[in-house]
């Protein structure tokens, strides 16, 4: 009965807190005056979110796919990435300052050369997603696998295990808690990253990714367009942490203390 | 409304009795964060009024232009440049624009005293409720178009919109959906205009936006063959309009004619000797050439000057407005075109409100 309670407050307590925002919002909007096409009311947002349904799911579905391939993309490449750095001390010292920089590359900058590198549609919006993704999993992968146990490490060595037994049943497990919050932070990224791929690589139309829409919504003054298309994208995003949130906390809950305060985290 | 006390109920319900205070000074944010938004918001849109000014002094005036730099501006550089604008008691701060700069609204809404925009961004945003009005119109005749290569079999709109070509464009261009009722459009693949020439110059079959005065320009400097399709035949709207607020219009009508009179002067100026101007616009946009430049005000003069003669450059008539809400409407751009007539300052308007002597610096002559 406790635990239904609890569980409850965790899903209400930040619908309520949503719901306060919204509210607040749409009173300020109203009192102030404010003209639309500069801030519309989540009522109206609402409204054309329903009226554009199917433009709008149609490119939250393409945003999505960008957004989760390029996601798994950094998430594989980080990780075997960050692995060796880890495990070479003298990538370590000559890659990890170049990763450093990697994180640094403005992507508004780099998207225009990913499209004369690979052309127009999904491909550019996986790229822009992957690059900007990257970072934050090699990152986490390199600082879990260099702060494993000492102890540990040398009880493997004392027992004469190979390099990729203690990777496989050492290091790599034992980084799972940091890598999960490396890809959380990838998540929210790669939706970013995949929307700036589409704003220059984005195919029009009726399926036009949520980049185009946001372009083509603030072409044509429709403010509230925009805030639809955005509202989606966050969704889009939140979905994806979400998803890696479950899988992070499928991987850890038995063993980690991560895993198993996840629920009280986020009361 | 719901009381204090209710709302602070349910918080302590969810976040436990100890945390009352908090939700009392979470509440008490709120109610700051809304009487912050609506103490802004009163006037909104603002005037943008030119600060207060000491007797003689100049009128500051932002004027926010919606790309870089180039002679599609050139008469607003030439007032600058000759002191017209100061002539006319205006000191004109001319700030750079680019591909995301949201002029129309800038304007609308007040922040800048005037921008250029688009003739279809003009109805546009007023369809959608901003006060925004037309003081002067560049370009009499659309000098939008599409770049292709020379070696590029498509010969016409219509062979174009029955490719299957990918084709550069700003997304939500209403001449897309002109386009696309009167030819179909289907296999085209629209791509985001970049505002560059890298990708173009590396695709053959590549196809872009342009304007007629400048990448084709660029393309022929740099040895690449190119031809251009235009769009004016289809689609014909005022392009380059310096725009205001109705509010700005309304409060300083005779800053607004002022600045018109300086820029038509500064037009007439800058086509007559273009070259004596563009040193300076060259140097503010180090990625056009100062040759290009001088070719470009030579292919933009016969968009600019109307067929009555130079003195009318920048004017506008409702019977264009109209055929332009028309088109807007007609394509679902926007859905309903209200009265045009509010939505230009008409020369005849302007001439009534005129002073009898403009100021000796603001004469020019007719190229």
């Amino acid at each position: 009965m406790m635990g239904a309670i609890k569980s409850i407050r965790v899903v209400v307590a930040p619908l309520l807190a949503v719901a306060f925002m919204l509210i607040a919002w749409q009173v300020a909007v109203m009192m102030s005056g404010v003209s639309a096409y500069l801030l519309p009311t989540p009522w109206a947002i609402g409204q054309t979110m329903w009226a554009n349904s199917d433009r709008l799911i149609g490119g939250a579905i393409q945003t999505a796919m960008a957004a989760t391939l390029g996601f798994a993309v950094a998430a594989v490449m980080g990780i075997l990435v960050g692995s060796m750095i880890a495990a070479v001390p003298f990538l370590r010292r000559s890659l990890y300052p170049l990763a450093t920089i990697l994180q640094m590359v403005p992507l508004i900058a780099v998207a225009p050369l990913l499209v004369i590198w690979l052309g127009f549609g999904l491909q550019t919006a996986i790229a822009a997603a992957a690059v900007v993704a990257l970072f934050p999993v090699l990152a986490a992968t390199i600082d879990g696998q260099v702060s494993v146990d000492p102890g540990l490490r040398e009880f493997f060595m004392l027992h004469g295990a190979s390099g990729w037994t203690r990777w496989r049943k050492l290091d790599l497990p034992a980084s799972i808690p940091i890598i999960v919050t490396g890809l959380r932070i990838a998540a929210g990224l790669a939706v970013i990253g995949a929307i700036v791929g589409e704003f220059v690589s984005g195919y029009g139309g009726p399926n036009a990714p949520l980049g185009i829409v946001i372009m083509t919504a603030m072409r044509e003054a429709r403010t509230d367009l925009v805030f639809a298309a955005v509202a989606l994208s966050a969704a889009v995003g939140f979905a994806l942490f979400g998803a890696v949130s479950c899988i992070g906390w499928f991987l850890v809950h038995r063993w980690h203390a991560s895993g198993v305060t996840f629920m009280e985290q986020i009361k | 409304m719901v009381p204090r006390s209710s709302l602070a109920c349910i918080w302590s319900y969810f976040y436990g009795a100890d945390q009352v205070k908090r939700f009392q000074l979470t509440f008490i944010s709120l109610v700051a964060v809304i009487g912050v938004v609506v103490g802004c918001d009163r006037s909104s849109p603002t005037a943008a009024e030119p600060s207060a000014k000491q007797p003689g002094a100049l009128t500051p005036i932002t004027l926010q232009l919606n790309w870089v730099p180039e002679p599609e501006f050139g008469g607003m550089f030439a007032a600058l440049q000759d002191g017209l604008y100061a002539a006319e008691g205006l000191a004109v701060d001319i700030r750079k624009g680019g591909a995301q700069v949201p002029c129309a609204q800038l304007a609308a809404s007040g922040q800048v005293q005037f921008a250029v925009v688009s003739g279809e961004e003009v109805l546009t945003l007023r369809a959608r409720g901003g006060a925004i009005v037309a003081v002067f119109a560049t370009f009499q005749r659309n000098p939008t178009g599409f770049l292709l290569h020379k070696a590029n079999p498509i010969d016409s709109l219509e062979a174009l919109w029955r490719s299957s070509s990918t084709v550069g464009l700003d997304p939500g261009l209403p001449f897309v959906a002109i386009l696309n009722e009167r030819y179909g459009g289907t296999n085209l693949k629209l791509v985001p205009y970049s505002g560059a020439l890298a990708t173009f110059m590396v695709t053959p079959d590549y196809v872009q936006q342009c304007f007629i005065t400048a990448e084709p320009v660029e393309c022929k400097l740099r040895g690449i063959e190119t031809k251009v399709l235009s769009v004016a035949d289809v689609f014909n709207p005022y392009s380059a309009v310096i725009s205001t607020s109705e509010l700005f219009l309304k409060e300083n009508r005779a800053v607004a004619e002022a600045f018109v009179r300086a820029t038509t002067q500064g037009w007439i100026r800058y086509l007559a000797t273009p070259e004596k101007y563009n040193p300076a616009i060259a140097a503010l946009n180090p990625s056009m050439t100062l040759e290009a430049m001088n070719i470009a005000a030579e292919l933009e003069r016969p968009l600019i000057t109307p067929a009555s003669g130079a003195a009318d450059i920048g004017q506008m008539t409702a019977d264009r407005w109209r055929s332009l809400g028309k088109q807007l409407v007609d394509t679902k751009v926007i859905p309903a075109c209200g009265e045009v007539d509010d939505a230009f300052l008409s020369r005849g308007q302007e001439a009534a409100h005129a002073p009898a002597h403009a100021p000796d610096g603001a004469a020019g002559k007719a190229p």
